[in-house]
């Protein structure tokens, strides 16, 4: 009989599986984590948004949008917040830039002029917690 | 003899086994989940649809002096990104944009492909003439730099 070694044996299995557990999902949380902030997803889908807002509208409108998911990985990115969206109405399209090296783009069907805000994002609106993004189309 | 020892040993493995699997489930669930892009196809079509029905109704589209800017659509981004056809009962039919769309839209091959265009038709009766007008799109953005 050896209660000692036993005990002290299955204390390494505890404490062994414990850490490998505890780094499992850690692990997976890190994953998920860095997923939920891809940066190509949510200029895809900011791209769109926007492009979809103003194809919807008409001269003269003021659109306003939440954008605080963007300024949250731009700013995980070290991009400003000034220079995530960008609008050209020339080609007609909207640009959102959320880290280095890359952006989306999407062009828009509508003939109208977007004219971004001073400044574009507006970064706690009210007493809101939120930044939001604002032009009116012209 | 230490025969608890050894059923530790192939539970560890066991687990060790249960945890690779969890990770690869759950790993592959997220990159499924966040690999879907939002897709806009029908809205997008449906929208530029009824922005054509409505130039239409206010224009002679087959007037040799009708532009899209009339109606406040961009001609070059719809000739890179959209196709428009419009179809009168009686004569030749009018198109800008990408004319294989047309094709795409009901090749039933490219069903489960999210870069597969959308086509939205509808029909305009007015000045006694009818129109069928149809929309394709793709609503993809680019990506640049």
């Amino acid at each position: 009989m050896n209660t000692k070694g036993q005990l002290s044996d299955n204390l390494m299995w505890t404490v062994s599986f414990s850490i490998l557990v505890i780094l499992f999902f850690t692990g997976i949380y890190f994953f998920i984590s860095n997923q939920r902030n891809n940066a190509a997803y949510w200029e895809d889908f900011y791209a769109k948004e926007v492009g979809f807002l103003i194809n919807s509208g008409k001269s003269g409108d003021v659109i306003y949008l939440d954008v605080t998911k963007a300024t949250t990985i731009a700013n995980k990115h070290k991009i400003s917040a000034y220079d995530i969206f960008t609008f050209d109405n020339v080609d007609n399209y909207v640009s959102v830039h959320l880290s280095e090296g890359s952006a989306a783009r999407f062009y828009f069907f509508n003939d109208v002029d977007v004219i971004p805000g001073e400044p574009s994002i507006l970064l706690i609106s009210e007493d809101i917690d939120t930044n939001r993004l604002y032009f009116t189309l012209r | 003899m230490n025969s608890r020892g050894h059923g530790e040993e192939v539970m560890f493995f066991v687990l060790f086994f249960l945890m690779v699997l969890m990770g690869v489930s759950i790993s592959l669930g997220v990159l499924f989940f966040f690999s879907h892009k939002i897709d806009l196809r029908e809205s997008d079509a449906s929208l530029l649809n009824s922005r054509i029905r409505q130039c239409v109704f206010d224009y002679d589209v087959f007037d040799s002096s009708f532009n899209l800017s009339l109606c406040d659509l961009n001609a070059d981004a719809i000739s890179s990104s959209y196709y428009v056809n419009i179809e009168p009962s009686h004569g030749q039919s009018l198109t800008w944009g990408i004319s294989d769309f047309k094709n795409q839209c009901y090749f039933r091959g490219l069903d489960a492909r999210k870069d597969k265009p959308y086509c939205s038709s509808s029909t305009v009766s007015v000045r006694g003439e009818t129109y069928t007008i149809t929309v394709g799109t793709k609503t993809l953005t680019r990506g640049t730099l």
